[in-house]
């Protein structure tokens, strides 16, 4: 969607929306789809993660007379997907966690590792990933919004519902029991 | 500066199996908002006020409102299945929204609109321009039962798809929509083995029909709408109301869905003289 071959910024599209346009908003799930997937699965790695994402737009949109006007919207919306997520996973039995892709899917850009070094990496990734998948669910949030969601503090701030001051210190926590347990050799193996 | 664990997670981004949007994903988040019965808060405020407003019309207003209501209120399953026709994506369920088109006043006076133009079909075109503006050439019936249409529509927010409405006539009996006798859709359309095929029980039918020698189906019963997919792969809702039960074909690589309520078999012998 453009006015004059300019694409809409996030707060027009969303006026927009506000007065009814489903068609800017559908321009704005757009943008964020790939993010709102991702983040769903961070946090309910065993649910679908595209019905939570939708889920979550659906109800964004019910909501977009609360977003405060002039702030971002990712992390708004972004704390939506969780809680949707969050709300799923509670009612999710069986936990297997975050897995790796299989070694083929590597994006076609990375430069090909000798035999040993791709073993030794793709080894060190699933020892890492399975001790991720040990951690407790607020722990493996935070890490995910920091590092695999690639978000600020202060959108992980948002996006979680924690307080600003305490993304940090969290996220120190979090890593430090996860080192304890690679240490312990406690990182299961998990692969797709 | 990031330490050891934090580079090894870095680089675990990259690794990690991650779930990508499916190709409809932000047209089906359209499609349910269209069906949900909570709308943001100014929306609701405007139709408030559009209804509550004085004036001749303002009984039915509240009669559309009400009726709007109801089907949303009714709106609680939709279901999808994805059927062996080029393109298309079928999700049953309430129709998303009977909300007159953008290009039409509500309260203006029916007897002068063209026939179709409360379905926001898009933009209205002479029938004579179609050869000119159409992305495609555009079939006509030459049954004699049904003659020219009387009018015509391309939307270009719906990769240029072309629409022919006929008036309601004593052989043209009514659709669910007053003064539409019967509505012709033709369209661009791809075809994706990867469409989901998922059916969850409903009132709608479906059955796998011929069209001379090209593949086609009949959905009769409750009202449906449908996505397709164009050759560069946009994906294209197409959810306004339907108006009656539907034919749909394929043929030279383009789709075409005929909607009427004169039955199957007429319906076939209109669509196999499509020329």
């Amino acid at each position: 969607m453009t006015v004059e071959g300019r694409p809409l910024e996030d707060a027009e599209l969303i006026e927009r929306a506000r007065r009814g346009e489903v068609m800017a908003y559908e321009e704005l799930v757009r943008r964020y789809q790939d993010v709102a997937v991702r983040a769903a699965h961070v946090i309910a790695p065993d649910g679908d993660a595209e019905d939570a994402a939708q889920e979550a737009f659906v109800k964004a949109y019910a909501a977009l007379g609360r977003f405060r006007t002039g702030s971002p919207f990712r992390p708004w919306l972004l704390r939506i997907v969780t809680n949707e997520a969050r709300n799923r996973r509670r009612s999710a039995g069986r936990r297997t966690g975050l897995a790796l892709r299989a070694a083929e899917d590597r994006p076609l850009g990375d430069a090909a590792p000798s035999p040993e070094s791709a073993v030794l990496a793709h080894e060190a990734r699933v020892t890492l990933v399975g001790a991720l998948n040990l951690l407790r669910d607020e722990d493996r949030e935070v890490i995910g919004a920091r590092y695999f969601l690639d978000l600020s503090e202060a959108e992980t701030a948002d996006a979680l519902g924690i307080p600003r001051g305490t993304v940090k210190s969290r996220l120190s926590r979090a890593l430090g029991r996860l080192r304890a347990g690679l240490v312990d050799g406690n990182g299961r193996a998990t692969d797709a | 500066m990031r330490d050891s664990l934090e580079l090894a997670l870095t680089d675990l981004a990259g690794a990690i199996a991650f779930p990508a949007p499916s190709p409809a994903f932000a047209a089906r988040v359209r499609a349910r908002i269209e069906a949900a019965p909570a709308p943001a808060e100014p929306v609701w405020g405007r139709w408030r006020r559009w209804a509550s407003a004085p004036g001749g019309t303002r009984p039915f207003r509240r009669s559309l409102l009400i009726a709007v209501a109801l089907l949303l209120v009714a709106a609680t399953v939709a279901a999808a299945i994805g059927l062996g026709l080029p393109g298309i994506r079928i999700l049953f369920g309430p129709p998303p929204s009977t909300a007159p088109s953008a290009t039409v006043r509500p309260s203006g006076p029916a007897v002068s609109l063209a026939p179709g133009a409360r379905l926001g079909l898009g933009e209205q075109v002479e029938v004579a321009e179609l050869a000119s503006r159409a992305a495609f050439r555009v079939g006509y019936p030459t049954d004699p039962l049904v003659g020219p249409p009387d009018s015509a529509w391309i939307d270009p927010r719906k990769n240029a798809q072309v629409v022919l409405v006929w008036r309601t006539r004593p052989d043209l009996p009514a659709t669910t929509e007053p003064g539409v006798g019967m509505l012709l859709g033709q369209f661009n359309g791809r075809y994706d083995e990867g469409m989901i095929t998922k059916m969850i029980d409903s009132g709608t039918k479906i059955e796998r029909i011929r069209v001379g020698d090209n593949a086609g189906l009949w959905i009769s019963g409750a009202p449906h709408f449908f996505f397709y997919e164009t050759a560069d792969g946009r994906v294209i809702d197409d959810t306004r109301r339907w108006v009656g039960d539907t034919l749909l074909w394929t043929y030279g690589g383009l789709t075409y869905r005929l909607e009427t309520a004169l039955g199957l078999e007429e319906a076939i012998r209109i669509a196999e003289s499509l020329r």
